[in-house]
């Protein structure tokens, strides 16, 4: 038997715990091995040794108070355990580990509840964009001067006869008789030089216009211009006053733009919009702008469809202002 | 152990089982001294040996009613010591054991107690070396003189376990102790 096998044995041997076989092998290899039997002499001391170490000489008071003790525990135990813990651990900040299977339960739960709560505070207030604080915008926004009123309407074509009636005839008032030469009275202080057009007719009229043409062609030309102007258009006019901007037949809603949704960009934009004479949105400018809004206000009201405005029996296109608000929702 | 003996702990044990303190109490004084000894033998230091003796008894009695009558009672509850001293050992490995200092040795003592003294000395410097698992396992197999299969058994080991550890165990001891029993043979 190897030296190495009889060494990793011996302390089994020692014990009695090997079977005969083994026994008889390493007892015949330790009688002819004074190493191996000097390592078997010393595991044996170990063990006495270890078997005749003194024990600790506890004070006699000791045992006879061992057992009350034990007894005293014992009755400890049946209180309460919560009471002998919260006197046992009132004034310590460790708490006793116990309830764990309790706490796992709890602990995912508490981490949901925190994730909802988080989310009600969070998440819910972006979705909600509607809840905004809206700004009312107070300023006004005024309207150029109007330009003066538009000229008369031209003699009445003949088509329309009926309108004729509305226009009075005006008396002209002349201080000066036609054809006759009136001296002045005062000799004027200075005399105003004379002002020469260069609008005039070239060639002149022949023999002069006599007496000028003041006051118009009185009466108008009778029997009109045959045929009248073909294809004139009135200029607009401004809804102003009177002139009450027109009713909205047709209203196309802006859509949103998308880039101004999530821009949160949301407000007024005022629109000055002209209508042809069959009330569809001619032309338009803006007054006030929004950037990211322009394009959308200016696509949807291109689309809007007004009442024909009818001004002395004739269609007129009207000039007036537009608001289109944007409020997000 | 005599027959009187075994009667009175078969009596105490019965009353015990039926929550009489005293009865219980008596028979904690009939192996208090070996319960204490084999926890002072694992621990090392009186202050541990006494909490797990204390914790023994306690859990011996909570465990009473499932103690079959007729076996014999301090395998029994060694099992407990045993167990329920690793189980601290283990909880409480990286803490210094609290050895127990005795008084230094005065000089008038005669030539053989002070070699035995020094022996033990060093034994039990050798001893506090050891693994606790370890330990455990020569207590049970060198002082409790139990075979390997019931050391296996109460420490719920495979026989090999018990069988590789116990020899690590005396070698590391006789590894610390090689010169001073050298100096002792010599």
């Amino acid at each position: 038997m190897r030296h190495r096998k009889v060494l990793a044995l011996l302390g089994s041997y020692l014990d009695g715990e090997l079977d005969p076989r083994l026994r008889d092998g390493i007892e015949a290899h330790l009688r002819g091995c004074p190493a191996c039997s000097k390592e078997r002499d010393a595991l044996r001391a170990v063990d006495a040794l270890a078997a005749n170490a003194r024990l600790p000489q506890a004070p006699p008071t000791y045992w006879e108070t061992f057992a009350g003790r034990v007894t005293a525990g014992l009755r400890g135990l049946e209180l309460p355990i919560s009471r002998k813990e919260t006197a046992m651990f009132q004034d310590s900040f460790i708490k006793p580990e116990r309830r764990t299977a309790t706490r796992a339960v709890v602990f995912p739960l508490s981490l949901a509840a925190h994730a909802i709560i988080a989310a009600l505070l969070i998440i819910f207030p972006l979705l909600q964009t509607g809840n905004v604080p809206r700004i009312e915008i107070t300023s006004a926004f005024l309207a150029p001067p109007p330009p003066p009123p538009p000229p008369p309407p031209p003699p009445a074509k003949k088509a329309s006869t009926s309108n004729v009636k509305r226009i009075k005839p005006v008396q002209a008032q002349t201080n000066f008789e036609a054809g006759k030469l009136v001296a002045p009275v005062e000799i004027p202080d200075q005399i105003a030089e004379e002002q020469i057009s260069d609008v005039g007719i070239e060639g002149g009229v022949e023999g002069g216009v006599e007496g000028g043409v003041i006051g118009g062609v009185l009466g108008g030309v009778v029997g009109g211009v045959l045929g009248g102007v073909v294809g004139e258009v009135e200029a607009p006019v401004r809804a102003i006053g009177e002139i009450k901007p027109p009713r909205l037949i047709k209203q196309v809603d802006p859509t949103y733009p998308e880039i101004a949704r999530q821009a949160r960009v949301e407000g007024i934009v005022i629109l000055e919009a002209q209508t042809d004479l069959y009330g569809r949105v001619a032309t338009m400018k803006i007054l006030r702008s929004i950037p990211l809004l322009d394009q959308a206000a200016l696509d949807a009201v291109r689309q809007w469809v007004y009442e024909p405005m009818i001004i002395n029996g004739r269609p007129r296109g009207v000039i007036f202002t537009v608001t289109v608000r944007f409020t997000l929702k | 152990m005599r027959q009187d003996e075994r009667l009175e702990e078969g009596a105490l044990i019965a009353r015990a089982k039926n929550g009489d303190m005293d009865a219980y109490e008596s028979l904690v004084r009939l192996f208090q001294h070996r319960i204490y000894r084999l926890c002072w033998r694992m621990t090392g230091a009186h202050q541990s040996a006494d909490d797990m003796a204390q914790e023994t008894f306690i859990k011996a009695f909570q465990a009473l009613s499932r103690f079959r009558d007729g076996q014999d009672f301090y395998p029994w509850i060694r099992r407990i010591a045993v167990n329920t001293t690793l189980n601290y050992l283990q909880a409480h490995k990286r803490e210094e054991p609290l050895g127990d200092r005795e008084p230094s040795v005065p000089d008038e003592l005669p030539q053989d107690e002070l070699q035995r003294r020094e022996a033990e000395d060093r034994f039990q410097e050798a001893w506090q070396a050891l693994p606790s698992d370890q330990r455990a396992v020569f207590t049970l197999r060198v002082v409790e003189n139990q075979s390997y299969r019931e050391i296996a058994e109460s420490l719920h080991l495979a026989p090999g376990t018990v069988m590789s550890r116990l020899n690590r165990a005396r070698r590391k001891l006789k590894d610390a102790l090689a010169d001073f029993l050298e100096r002792r043979r010599g």
